[in-house]
């Protein structure tokens, strides 16, 4: 899949609060990281879409479309 | 360490990251031929440790087993890893949190104490400690790591590098040469290769490759060399990142087993008697496969983790005085199985969480000394028996 977007990065330790096609504020959690500093959350107010794993970085890598 | 970068540009994204070669089905299991017998391997009691396997399936729980075993080999079939003698769970909480990584799992496991999520061989204070394989080559054994992953992930590093960042692959790669480690196989090349190189992932000149032969590693990088190679020091990157754990590539167990026949004929360092040796086996991607929910991938994973294990067991039965132990660095995915009344056919697995859980993983142990590792017990008593049962003393110990 190729789009255009946001792209997050973030521990994959914890678990995802956000799935592709969710609609996401700014500042929203993006994550339930275990390690309370490094929650990840939403730069931009817009729709998640991709949510892929990196296996070499352990990170999740999330792709956020901005609202318009 | 949890890392959060934010890019703050519009990219492309590339394609999903694929752990398996295009070339071939990854979810295809027929490679897989499930034990004829379901009996448990017999006790051995009164014999000397003198060598040591540790087979760590990352992200391996007790569901991630019993689907593979179920799908595979049936309700009453066994994986390999299920005939082993004795069994026990092992909590695997870190220093930072419920919920650990593979970076301070993976430290537990090799140094015997607590750290912090993304910290590699040293306390929260950044101490460093003197890891099971450091130890055991301190007392004259030959030592080896094996990955399906870049040999400088977590868990491997864990056992011969000590960072306080698992990110710092380029930095683990000089320790693990600098720590003369007799066998080396996983992937990750690009953390060898001077950075004039265009595959390179180094921020440095330095020549990893150029200075592991000149500290007198072979160095190979295919099935075919890996065949006839011969040394007291072998570094072998199949591939520039992780391994595609697929043909042409060699197999987890091709590589457990040439592990071990290396590692048997090494040298030993420090004395003309041959102390035995100490090995680290990671099937690295069962975490991935969990990571992204994908029952089918995991199994594969975990099939070819068996695989290793087998290969491990064949060598530990025909010696009598190899302990193996098989165990995990925490449980990925939340994974349970449900019947599926409506078809009556295998389990149906669900997942509770795209990441990591603090549940309880599996250990089994096989070979003397092995009872040992019966019952409930923390990740970081699993290198103290290790130690006890080769007779090394002073472990944990931070390193001067």
């Amino acid at each position: 899949m190729s789009a255009a977007g946001l792209i997050v990065r973030v521990d994959a330790t914890g678990d995802l609060t956000v799935k592709a096609g969710d609609h996401v504020r700014r500042g929203q959690r993006l994550s339930r990281n275990p390690e309370p500093h490094a929650q990840a959350k939403s730069p931009v107010a817009g729709v998640i879409k991709s949510v892929q794993f990196d296996p070499e970085r352990h990170e999740f890598v999330i792709a956020i479309a901005p609202a318009e | 360490m949890t890392l959060l970068i934010l890019t703050l540009a519009f990219v492309n994204l590339a394609p999903a990251v694929e752990s398996a070669s295009p070339r071939v089905d990854g979810n295809d299991l027929s490679f897989y031929q499930p034990p004829t017998t379901k009996g448990s391997y017999r006790l051995t009691s009164g014999k000397e440790v003198r060598n040591v396997i540790l087979c760590i399936g990352d992200g391996m729980g007790l569901n991630q087993i019993a689907l593979a075993s179920i799908t595979v080999a049936g309700p009453g079939g066994r994986l390999c890893i299920e005939r082993l003698p004795v069994t026990g769970l092992v909590r695997t909480y870190s220093a930072s949190s419920r919920v650990t990584d593979s970076a301070a799992a993976g430290t537990a496991l090799a140094c015997g104490v607590k750290t912090k999520n993304g910290m590699i061989g040293v306390t929260p204070d950044e101490k460093v400690y003197q890891t099971i394989l450091e130890a055991a080559k301190a007392r004259g054994m030959a030592t080896g790591l094996v990955a399906t992953s870049t040999i400088t992930h977590a868990t491997p590093a864990s056992f011969a590098s000590h960072v306080s960042s698992r990110a710092t692959e380029a930095a683990i790669a000089d320790q693990l040469i600098a720590n003369r480690v007799n066998v080396l196989f996983g992937g990750g090349r690009k953390y060898f290769l001077p950075q004039s190189d265009p595959n390179s992932a180094r921020k440095d000149d330095k020549d990893l490759i150029a200075e592991a032969r000149q500290a007198g590693y072979t160095y190979l990088t295919s099935d075919s060399e890996l065949r006839t190679v011969r040394g007291s020091h072998v570094l072998g990157l199949f591939q520039l990142d992780s391994l595609k754990t697929t043909a042409p590539e060699p197999s987890l167990a091709s590589l457990t087993r040439k592990a071990i026949q290396l590692l048997t004929k090494a040298k030993s360092t420090g004395s003309d008697r041959r102390r035995g040796f100490f090995l680290m086996v990671e099937g690295s991607q069962i975490d991935w496969a969990c990571h992204s929910n994908d029952a089918k991938r995991e199994m594969r994973q975990m099939l070819l983790f068996d695989q290793a294990v087998q290969a491990a067991m064949d060598f530990a039965l025909r010696d009598g005085h190899t302990l193996v132990i098989v165990t995990a660095d925490h449980e990925t995915g939340g994974l349970t199985l449900f019947e599926d009344t409506k078809t009556n056919t295998g389990p149906i697995a669900k997942w509770s969480t795209k990441g990591h859980t603090g549940s309880p993983v599996p250990i089994a142990a096989f070979g003397p000394g092995a009872a040992v590792f019966a019952g409930m017990q923390d990740n970081t008593d699993i290198p103290k028996k290790i130690a006890r049962l080769l007779k090394i003393t002073r472990f944990p110990r931070p390193v001067k």
